[in-house]
């Protein structure tokens, strides 16, 4: 009524004072803007200050931070420096504060003891109703009694809502200090006018209700030992206006990493796994910036902590490596050369052909041995598929995805320049740096073909070995390209697994398996999904006869078997995955096949398995012992009846599961049940006796014989 | 893929034997593996004869580079080495010379050689002659002619050209755009 009074009497004075507390929040709200872009640190002081604002801050603060030292000293430090900015400012605004306003002295001594920690606030509601009601109590509302609590409750609540737009929110301490110095202005132009005064003491004290709100939020999470790590609704709100402090950020990401690896003890009642996982997933795309998308992958591929690692080693370089082309240098010589041109070097231990480069004086890629073709600047893990490869000597290679030519001249060194490589790529711009880096290394055997792999083998075929590094989303070398970071989307691993699964196929197909000396297919990509690696491989498993075998390279994750609802061939754990922050190389997986036979899977068979291996669980045992006494007939029966047929597969699978066979077989027990398959082929199918067959198997010679396309040399 | 037409033979074969003389027969009466010369898209590529059987199922347009290029004829009708092909330059060359470690990087630039610069020469070298050069370590870095020959040289002051530029490996990077 005061207010209301007042302007009626002066009603071009209190427009002048509407308007300078205008100017005032925006000006107010620039700096703090700015600020919070400019420095991190004074970013944080400011908001430190801010929510210290009416408290006595410092002191309380730092006690807080104590408690959390005893468990945390790193962390605590961290929050100390934090503290300790904002407490000048802090001091000033209580000056003002207890100049202007009698009642406060009372408030903030009584607030004095009251904790406060920036980092940890979040929503309880009630309590923050509560305090408010108190404050009201305390300071102006004397008048209400206890009854009148409940009733004041939504009132408080509709003044949160309705007076405080989301910017005022964010800019409290700039309301808050606009409206002491309008209540000191006021004072000296018009004393008298105390019911005016009272009325402004009043706003101010609803807003130091809320942080005051805050900071009992603090000592309530001290009290539960730091464990409340989530910002409120308001706090997010706020980033996303002012921006983010990312020094906050990070510590956040730290303590919810901390409560989900002790969930039970340090989680916060109410809070679910998944709300800190929401929470942790949006707090690291900010932090890294990524999108949420990929942020997701990784945390369904690693440990929350595992994560954090995986995400940091993104952010700094591999080392650089380079490997001596055996072709023309020893890599000795090219050390002991490189080294005389003032270059850092070390072998690489695994490999006896890589050097890791840790400081140059000179352009590595510009050095006469550069140009000369003694040695190539390639990653540390794009060694690894060649040396899973073990290309021989006067052998037939194809390499589908050739560019740049790193991996492609490697192979051509293993072979010694003997024998024929076929280099394919699609990418027409990336052609010259192919052929230019043959070239320069010197190898002699290679034919050089821009077509899409998808036309091998239809254009050659009949390979010993074959090397597929498939196009990928990259999620393995984003040290590399910081643009994968925001640039990919599921749509564009739907994209590249389709392209993958074709391309595995066509490698699959272009190899002859009745090659003396190879018959193996190396499957590679630098990206890090499932889908794109581990998926692709089973699909390869599912749809032609091969195995997988052992890499080769003695270090690396061995692959997923099982992932959230995928379940994989057991032997795809022979493939093997490399992470950036485990191997300090870029992330990648390699898989290595061995082609048994050229016989290639229809879709209508394929389809009966993948059906019945769904059906699996529901079967009962009476049903397979029926069904196998059926296929026991059509064993002896040589008929062709389309019906038989597609029942073999699924009866023969279900037996199999229930006598539990080791599914993982080796190399030579397989071609041994291949053998022995064939045989009871031509003995018109005698009965089979079901025991330790390898699922795919036993489709194979029917198939064969009517309807299955054969690969030949 | 074709064979190289009788005239282009000539003119190829001219330009070769400045640099490797009789030793061309070596080049294409190949003891270990038959080797042959195929024109593909205006370059000539030498490659051992099996490798060419098997690009032949490789569709024209989609073969970019099979064995090693040698370099191309140009559209009125010329023949022009390319660096490419300093491998087997290198190896059956007549005449070298050697380039000191300082003119090395000068040579890698595409600058004419100096006098000063030169290490070594083969006696007996005449003047523009094609000659293979080699850094002091016998790493080949490319080819040239001789403005001199290898008696005159001696007399020259340090400042005076001895070996015309013609390719070096620098142009893997220079070039690397129009080379290829």
């Amino acid at each position: 009524m005061g207010v209301l009074k007042f302007i009626r009497d002066n009603y071009y004075i209190s427009i002048f004072y509407f308007f300078f507390i205008f100017i005032y929040i925006f000006i107010m709200g620039i700096d703090k803007k700015f600020l919070a872009k400019k420095a991190p640190s004074t970013a944080s002081a400011s908001a430190g200050a801010r929510k210290l604002v009416g408290s006595a801050g410092a002191k309380p603060a730092a006690k807080a931070t104590a408690v959390v030292a005893t468990k945390k000293p790193v962390i605590a430090a961290s929050k100390k420096s934090n503290i300790e900015q904002p407490k000048k400012k802090v001091a000033v605004v209580q000056q003002e504060e207890s100049e202007s306003e009698e009642d406060d002295e009372e408030f903030v001594s009584a607030e004095e003891d009251i904790p406060s920690d920036e980092e940890d606030e979040t929503t309880e509601k009630n309590q923050l109703f509560e305090d408010s009601d108190d404050e009201k109590l305390n300071s102006n509302t004397k008048a209400f009694s206890d009854s009148n609590k409940g009733w004041l409750k939504p009132s408080k609540r509709d003044k949160d809502g309705d007076d405080e737009s989301e910017e005022e929110e964010e800019k409290l301490t700039a309301f808050e200090k606009k409206s002491i110095n309008a209540a000191k202005k006021r004072k000296q132009i018009e004393e008298d006018n105390t019911i005016d005064i009272q009325n402004q003491m009043a706003i101010d004290r609803e807003q130091r209700d809320e942080t005051s709100s805050e900071q009992e939020e603090d000592e309530s999470e001290e009290e539960s030992d730091e464990d409340n790590v989530l910002p409120s609704g308001e706090k997010i709100e706020e980033e996303q206006v002012l921006g983010v402090d990312l020094q906050e950020v990070y510590q956040r990401i730290k303590d919810i990493i901390n409560t989900l690896d002790n969930f039970s003890k340090e989680r916060k009642k109410g809070m679910s796994r998944e709300d800190y996982m929401t929470r942790l997933r949006d707090d690291l795309a900010t932090y890294f910036g990524y999108n949420t998308f990929l942020i997701e992958v990784f945390l369904k591929l690693f440990r929350v902590s595992e994560c954090l690692e995986f995400l940091e080693a993104n952010e700094t370089q591999r080392p650089l490596t380079i490997r001596t082309n055996t072709l023309k240098a020893r890599r000795k010589d090219l050390a002991d050369a490189l080294g005389g041109r003032g270059v850092h070097l070390e072998p690489i231990k695994w490999s006896p052909v890589g050097l890791t480069i840790y400081d140059t004086q000179v352009a590595i890629g510009a050095t006469p041995e550069y140009l000369a073709g003694h040695y190539i600047q390639q990653s540390a893990s794009s060694f690894l598929p060649v040396v899973a490869l073990e290309p021989q000597p006067g052998e037939r290679i194809l390499d589908l995805c050739a560019s740049p030519g790193g991996k492609t001249t490697y192979v051509a060194a293993l072979m010694k320049n003997t024998g024929t490589l076929v280099a394919n790529d699609i990418n027409e711009e990336r052609m010259r740096s192919l052929v230019a880096n043959i070239h320069r290394l010197g190898v002699k055997n290679t034919i050089v073909s821009n077509l899409d792999g998808r036309e091998y083998p239809k254009t050659m075929g009949g390979f010993d070995r074959c090397l597929v590094d498939a196009p990928c989303v990259g999620l393995g070398v984003i040290a590399k390209d910081q643009q994968i970071k925001l640039s990919k989307s599921q749509r564009d691993v739907d994209l590249c697994v389709n392209m993958q699964k074709e391309l595995i196929l066509h490698a699959i197909d272009s190899v002859d398996a009745k090659s003396p000396t190879g018959g193996i297919i190396v499957y590679s990509t630098c990206s890090l999904t499932v889908e794109e690696n581990e998926g692709v491989v089973d699909y390869a498993l599912r749809n032609r006869d091969v195995i997988l075998l052992d890499t080769g390279v003695e270090f690396g994750v061995q692959g997923f078997t099982a992932y959230r609802h995928h379940r994989f061939h057991p032997s795809v754990a022979l493939t093997k995955r490399y992470y950036p922050h485990t191997h300090n190389m870029d992330g990648f997986y390699v898989a290595k096949f061995k082609k048994i036979s050229n016989e290639i899977k229809t879709k209508k068979a394929q389809e009966q398995e993948n059906d019945q291996e769904d059906e699996q669980d529901y079967e009962d045992d009476e049903e397979e012992e029926v069904e196998s006494g059926s296929e026991d007939q059509e064993g002896e029966s040589t008929s062709s009846s389309n019906e038989l047929e597609e029942l073999t597969p699924q009866k023969i699978v279900k037996k199999q599961k229930r006598d539990n066979t080791p599914k993982i077989n080796s190399h030579e027990a397989k071609i041994k049940k291949i053998q022995q398959e064939k045989q009871q082929s031509l003995q018109q199918k005698t009965k089979t006796s079901g025991k330790n067959k390898y699922n795919k198997k036993p489709t194979q010679p029917k198939n064969n014989n009517k309807k299955k396309v054969v690969t030949k040399k | 893929m074709r064979k190289l037409t009788e005239e282009e033979t000539k003119v190829f074969f001219e330009k070769l034997i400045k640099f490797i003389g009789r030793n061309i027969s070596l080049l294409i009466e190949r003891k270990d593996e038959a080797h042959c010369f195929r024109v593909q898209k205006n370059k000539v590529y030498y490659v051992n004869e099996e490798t060419m059987k098997k690009a032949q199922s490789v569709p024209r347009d989609s073969l970019q580079s099979l064995g090693t290029c040698f370099g191309k004829f140009t559209k009125t009708g010329k023949f022009k080495l390319q660096i490419t092909c300093l491998d087997y330059l290198a190896q059956y060359a007549k005449y070298k010379v050697w380039v000191k470690p300082q003119s090395e990087m000068s040579w890698l630039y595409g600058n004419n050689l100096l006098k000063a610069g030169m290490g070594r020469i083969t006696e007996d070298t005449p003047a523009n002659q094609g000659v293979v050069l080699f850094s002091m370590n016998d790493v080949p870095i490319g080819f040239g002619t001789t403005s001199k020959s290898t008696q005159d040289c001696r007399k020259l002051d340090p400042t005076a050209m001895v070996v015309y530029h013609i390719c070096d490996v620098g142009e893997y990077l220079r070039d690397e755009d129009t080379l290829f």
